[in-house]
């Protein structure tokens, strides 16, 4: 009989963080594997070199970590019990951020793929709209200007 | 004195940190804000005020040594 790989229960997980360092997306991955789940979404919000038609030089962000660690743990906890997920996690990168680079990851874990993908954009939506996290972006041709 | 903490666009009208006088409440902060800075009303206005490190409303009071948040809309993602 094949010994299953330990999995930690979810209040042992680490459920959301904030880093000024690179996001390491495969660990990320790695952590999602469960006996249980059947489908693991990642979704890579990476910095793309335009936006409304401007060249984007780099951007910078920026969080109130008091209160977005504990908004987004809100959301990320609401989506495991709203779809009964074996895993989920988001980490948010703050700091500048160059093209290319990962800005936010945000994994999720069930038996079924349907409720992966369907927790993990909620848990998407949700952060963007609620957590107090903001980009700045800055330009090639020179300036900048924060999100909306 | 009360210890304001502002973000994102609202730091191209005031410093990151700064100190203001006793007011009575959040609404009153708010005020005095826009006095200080009228461009800034419209972006006051879609703030989020956090106090000690909590969401609070307008009308929540304020007291002497309170650290205050003022939260443009989100962005991040």
């Amino acid at each position: 009989m094949t010994e299953l790989p330990y999995c930690p229960p979810l209040a042992e997980a680490n459920l959301v963080a904030i880093t000024e360092a690179p996001i390491d997306t495969n660990t990320l991955l790695a952590q999602a594997h469960h006996a249980e789940a059947g489908g693991i979404v990642l979704f890579s919000g990476i910095v793309r070199n335009h936006h409304a038609g401007r060249a984007v030089a780099y951007l910078e962000y920026e969080a109130f970590e008091a209160l977005a660690l504990p908004v987004m743990k809100e959301i990320v906890t609401k989506a495991i019990q709203q779809w009964s997920l074996s895993h989920a996690h988001c980490t948010h990168r703050i700091g500048r951020l160059e093209i290319g680079e990962s800005a936010i990851v945000v994994v999720t874990a069930h038996a079924h793929r349907a409720a992966a993908y369907a927790a993990n954009q909620f848990i998407m939506d949700s952060i963007k709209a609620e957590a107090p996290i903001w980009k700045n972006e800055f330009y090639v041709a020179g300036g900048s200007q924060w999100g909306r | 004195m009360i210890d304001v903490q502002v973000f994102a666009g609202l730091k191209d009208f005031f410093s990151p940190k700064f100190q203001v006088e006793p007011v009575h409440s959040v609404a009153q902060l708010k005020a005095a804000l826009e006095a200080q800075q009228p461009a800034c009303s419209t972006l006051l206005s879609l703030c989020k005020f956090a106090v000690n490190e909590q969401f609070v409303s307008l009308a929540h009071p304020l007291h002497a040594h309170d650290r205050v948040a003022i939260l443009p809309p989100s962005s991040g993602g």
